[in-house]
C-alpha cells in the first residue's frame, strides 16, 4: 500500500507541470518502461480502480458494506433495545420510587405542620398571660388622600423629557 | 489472481501489455513459493489455535449459562415446583412471578379550612403481624430474643421480655401493633426478617383533633373506610377517589423491583390525579376563639352543652360552628355515640326571646303595626285560663306604655303578645311556615331536623298558641335555623341556605367546583333594616350589654327559655340561654348565635351566659378581619366620654 501512494503524489506533480495533452504520450511511455517507472503505471491505474474491480472483490466489498451496515443497524438496535428494556424501566422505577418518597414526605410534612399548629394554639389558649388583642389596641390607618390620577401624568411627562435628552445626546 | 490481472485496466490500451504480464508473473509466484512452507505452517497453526480459542470461549460461556440455568431452575428456584400452587401451569406461575399489580396510592381528598389549614388528611399506617415459626434472616434462623429486642427498640411500648412472652404463646398470626407510622415501617423492613408481616392501611388523620370535629366528622378506621359524620359523610362523592392499579411487568435487580411500564398503552394515564382539596368556609382561628369562649362559659356555669354558630349573612357561609361537648375524630371509638351528631343541627329547642325580633318583622311586613307604635305593657296578661308574665314582673311590675324598640330592649312578653295579637292567627301561622321552620334545610352536615310548629287548627283555635309563639315558646327549631332567619333580617330580608363547604380548591386556593347559594326574600328590606336598628338598642342599653364593643355597631337579642319536657309542660329548673348578634349594623356581615343548654347556678340568663360568648367572638372577627370601628359611633362614644368627664 505504501508503494501505491507515492505515484499519486507524483501524478499530481506531473499534472501541474505538463499540459493535459501530453499526459496521453506519457502514458504510452510509461507502458513501454513499466519496470523503470513503476509508480507511473500505478498512477494511471488509480483512477478507474473504483469502477473496474473484479467481480469477486466487488461481491466481497458489497458483503463488507452490507455487514458493516448490518452491524451498525444491529448496534443501534441493541442500544435501543437496551434502553427500552433495561434503562427506561430502571429509570422509571427510580422515578416512581422518588414520587412515592416525595408523596410520603409531603404527607408527613402536612401532618407534622398541622399538629404543630394545633399544639401552638392549645398552648396559647391554656396560657393565661396571653390574651386576645382588643379592637381598641388595634391601629387602623386610613388610606392617604392622594389622588391617583395625577401620579401617572407626572411619570408620562418625565418620560417625554428623558426622550428629548436622548435625542440631543444622539446628535 | 490471474483473473484479476486479466482485468487490469491497462490491458485494453495496448496488445503488448499482455506480453508484459508473463515477465512479472513468474517472479511473483517464485517469491510466493519461497515464503510459503514456513508461513503456511505457522499461519495454519495460528488459525487452529484461534479457532479453538474462540470455540473454547463460546463453549465455556454456554456451559456457564447452562449451569446458571440449572442452578436457577433446579438447585435454587424462586418457587420450588412442589411449592407451586396446584392446578397452575408453569407458564402461569412464571407470569405471576414476572407481573405485579402496581397499586397507586390515591388518597382521599384533604379537607382544608378557609385559610388552607389542613383539617383532615390521609396517611398510611401499618399493622404488624408476627409469625414466630418463620423467624429467619436470609434463610438462617434468628433467635426470637434478638427480634424481641429489635422490636422493643422500634415500637417502644413493651420490653423485650414481654415480646418474648407473646411470641411463646402463639406460633403465628399475632397482631403485635396497629397504627404504626411510616417511619416505624421503614425500620422494621430494614431488619430483613421473615415472619414480621406489615399490613398497609390508609387512615384518616385529623391534625387539629377536636377543633373542627363537629364539622369534618370522621371516617371508619377499618378497611371499609366508611365516612360516618360531618362533611366526610355528605361530601363523600367529592372526597373519595377510586384507587388506580395497573398490571405491570416486573423484574428484580439488586433486590430492588424494576417495573416495565413499556407494556402499558399510552391511553392509560398512570398519574392522573389532581391536587384538589375540599375547602370549607370554616375559619380555624375563629372556630378556636368560639370554642374557647364557649368552654369558658360552660365551665363557669356547669352547663350541659352549648353551641356557637357564626354565619356570613350575605352568602350563608358558616365561618365557625362549634358544639360542645365534642370528640376527637382520631380516636372516635373512645367516645359516646351520641356525640357524633352535631346537636346545633339535629336537636330542636324553643328559641324564646331570640325569636321576638323575627315576630316584629313579620308584624311590620303584615302592616298591622308601624315602628312608631306604642303598647301598654301591663306586666302580666290573662289568656283564657293561663297567665303570662314578663320575666322581671316580680321585681319591676308593669312598665306601662312602651315602644317597639323598648319591647325588645326589656324583652317584654306582654308587649310581644299585644303586638302579635294584631295579626290574624292564620296569617301569623302562614308567615311562620313561609320562614321554612318546618322545611328541610339542605345542609352540609347530616342529620338536620326540621322544626316543629303546632298544627294549624290548634294554632288558630287555641288563643294561647299564638301568644306563646309571640315570645318564642310553644314551637321548636334548631339553632342553625334560628341563625338562618336572623341572617335574613341582617341580609335585607333574603333567606340564604347556610353552608360549610366552599368547594373544591387547588393548592393556590382557586375554586374548581362550588355550589351557588340560593336565596328567598322573606322580609322586606325596609322592615329588616328597621328591626335591626331596634336590635341595636338591645346591645346599646338593654339586655345585650355584655356583647357591647366600643366603637362598633352591634345588634343583638338575648333569650332565656324554659325547656319543654316530653311529658308536656315545662321544666321549672332547666333553662336554655341564648344570644344572637349581628354586626356591623351599618353594613351587616356576620350573624353570631350562642346557645348554652342548662347552665347551673344563679343569674343564668341569655345576657349573662350567652352574650359574653358572642361578644368575644365578635371581637375575634374584628381582629381576624381587621374591621375598623364605625366613625360616627366613635365620635358618639367620645362625646359620651367627654360628658362623663
Amino acid at each position: 500500500m505504501s508503494a501505491l501512494r507515492q505515484p499519486n503524489i507524483s501524478s499530481e506533480y506531473y499534472s501541474l507541470n505538463y499540459p493535459t495533452k501530453k499526459t496521453s504520450n506519457q502514458d504510452r511511455q510509461l507502458i513501454k518502461y513499466p519496470s523503470t517507472k513503476p509508480g507511473k503505471i500505478l498512477k494511471s491505474g488509480a483512477f478507474p480502480q473504483t469502477n473496474h474491480l473484479p467481480n469477486n472483490l466487488q461481491i466481497l466489498s458489497l458483503l463488507q458494506k452490507g455487514s458493516f451496515s448490518l452491524a451498525l443497524v444491529s448496534m443501534t438496535a441493541s442500544i435501543g433495545l437496551y434502553i427500552s428494556t433495561v434503562q427506561i424501566p430502571k429509570l422509571w422505577s427510580q422515578e416512581y420510587q422518588n414520587l412515592e418518597t416525595l408523596q410520603r414526605q409531603e404527607r408527613q410534612l402536612i401532618a407534622i405542620n398541622e399538629s404543630i399548629k394545633y399544639q401552638i394554639a392549645q398552648e396559647a389558649s391554656s396560657n393565661n398571660s396571653l390574651s386576645i388583642s382588643k379592637p381598641e389596641s388595634a391601629v387602623f390607618i386610613s388610606p392617604a388622600k392622594v389622588s391617583i390620577k395625577t401620579q401617572p401624568e407626572q411619570t408620562i411627562n418625565n418620560q417625554e423629557r428623558i426622550e428629548l435628552k436622548h435625542n440631543n445626546l444622539g446628535y | 489472481m490471474t483473473k484479476s490481472k486479466s482485468k487490469f485496466p491497462l490491458r485494453s490500451t495496448n496488445s503488448r501489455n499482455s506480453q508484459v504480464r508473463p515477465k512479472y508473473n513468474p517472479l511473483s509466484s517464485d517469491r510466493q513459493t519461497k515464503i510459503s512452507p514456513n508461513t503456511k505452517l505457522r499461519s495454519s497453526n495460528q488459525y487452529i489455535l484461534r479457532l479453538f480459542l474462540v470455540w473454547g470461549v463460546l463453549i465455556l460461556g454456554a456451559i456457564g449459562l447452562m449451569s446458571r440455568l440449572y442452578y436457577l431452575q433446579i438447585v435454587n428456584p424462586v418457587i420450588k415446583y412442589e411449592q407451586a400452587p396446584k392446578g397452575k401451569k408453569l407458564t402461569q406461575i412464571a407470569q405471576d412471578q414476572q407481573t405485579t399489580q402496581l397499586r397507586f396510592y390515591i388518597p382521599r381528598r384533604q379537607i382544608v379550612d378557609r385559610q388552607q389549614n389542613v383539617l383532615a388528611t390521609d396517611r398510611i399506617t401499618y399493622t404488624l403481624y408476627v409469625h414466630p415459626y418463620l423467624f429467619k434472616r436470609n434463610s438462617q434462623p434468628v433467635p426470637a430474643r434478638e427480634i424481641a429486642e429489635d422490636l422493643a427498640d422500634i415500637l417502644e411500648n413493651k420490653t423485650p421480655e414481654e415480646f418474648l412472652e407473646i411470641f411463646s404463646k402463639q406460633d403465628w398470626g399475632i397482631r403485635l401493633a396497629g397504627d404504626l407510622p411510616e417511619s416505624a415501617k421503614e425500620k422494621i423492613v430494614a431488619l430483613k426478617i421473615d415472619g414480621l408481616d406489615l399490613e398497609q392501611n390508609y387512615s384518616r388523620f385529623y391534625p387539629h383533633q377536636e377543633m373542627a370535629a363537629e364539622v369534618t366528622g370522621y371516617v371508619n378506621r377499618d378497611n371499609s373506610r366508611i365516612p360516618q359524620a360531618g362533611v366526610e359523610y355528605t361530601q363523600n362523592k367529592l372526597l373519595e377517589r377510586q384507587p388506580i392499579s395497573w398490571k405491570m411487568k416486573r423484574s428484580f435487580s439488586n433486590n430492588q423491583a424494576v417495573f416495565h411500564p413499556g407494556d402499558l398503552e399510552r391511553s392509560q394515564k398512570l398519574f392522573n390525579f389532581d391536587d384538589l382539596r375540599l375547602q370549607l368556609t370554616i375559619d380555624l382561628r375563629l372556630q378556636q376563639i368560639a370554642r374557647n369562649a364557649l368552654e369558658k362559659q360552660m365551665k363557669q356555669y356547669k352547663a350541659k352543652r352549648g353551641t356557637v354558630i357564626v354565619m356570613d349573612v350575605r352568602d350563608g357561609a358558616i365561618s365557625a360552628l362549634v358544639s360542645e361537648p365534642t370528640y376527637n375524630p382520631n380516636t372516635y371509638y373512645e367516645y359516646d355515640i351520641g356525640l357524633f351528631k352535631n346537636w346545633a343541627i339535629t336537636d330542636l329547642y324553643e328559641p324564646g326571646s331570640t325569636f321576638k325580633p323575627i315576630n316584629i318583622a313579620l308584624a311590620l311586613d303584615a302592616g298591622v303595626i308601624s315602628p312608631e307604635d306604642t303598647f301598654d305593657d301591663t306586666g302580666e296578661i290573662q289568656i283564657k285560663d293561663s297567665v303570662v308574665r314578663n320575666h322581671d314582673f316580680d321585681k319591676k311590675g308593669a312598665p306601662g306604655i312602651i315602644s317597639l324598640p323598648e319591647i325588645l330592649q326589656y324583652s317584654s312578653n306582654v308587649g310581644m303578645i299585644k303586638v302579635m295579637r294584631r295579626m290574624k292567627p292564620i296569617d301569623y301561622y302562614r308567615d311562620l311556615q313561609e320562614l321554612g321552620i318546618e322545611d328541610e334545610v339542605e345542609f352540609d352536615i347530616p342529620g338536620y331536623t326540621t322544626g316543629r310548629l303546632k298544627n294549624e287548627v290548634e294554632f288558630t283555635v287555641r288563643e294561647i298558641e299564638p301568644a306563646t309563639t309571640a315570645f318564642g315558646q310553644g314551637f321548636s327549631l334548631t339553632p342553625l335555623k334560628l341563625i338562618q332567619i336572623h341572617a335574613a333580617l341582617a341580609n335585607e330580608g333574603k333567606l340564604i341556605t347556610p353552608h360549610v363547604v366552599r368547594g373544591l380548591s387547588d393548592y393556590k386556593g382557586y375554586l374548581h367546583y362550588s355550589q351557588p347559594p340560593t336565596s328567598k326574600q322573606v322580609f322586606s328590606a325596609k322592615t329588616a333594616r328597621t328591626v335591626l336598628k331596634m336590635m341595636e338598642k338591645v346591645v346599646e342599653d338593654g339586655s345585650g350589654y355584655a356583647a357591647k364593643i366600643p366603637g362598633y355597631r352591634i345588634a343583638g337579642k338575648t333569650g332565656t327559655s324554659q325547656k319543654a319536657i316530653t311529658e308536656g309542660g315545662y321544666d321549672e329548673t332547666a333553662k336554655i340561654t341564648s344570644f344572637v348578634g349581628v354586626f356591623p349594623v351599618e353594613a351587616p356581615r356576620y350573624a353570631v348565635l350562642a346557645v348554652v343548654d342548662e347552665p347551673q347556678g344563679e343569674h343564668t340568663y341569655g345576657s349573662t351566659v350567652a352574650a359574653p360568648i358572642v361578644g368575644s367572638v365578635i371581637q375575634g372577627i374584628i381582629n381576624i378581619e381587621g374591621i375598623p370601628p364605625n366613625k360616627e359611633k366613635l365620635s358618639d362614644s367620645d362625646q359620651e366620654q367627654q360628658q362623663l368627664d
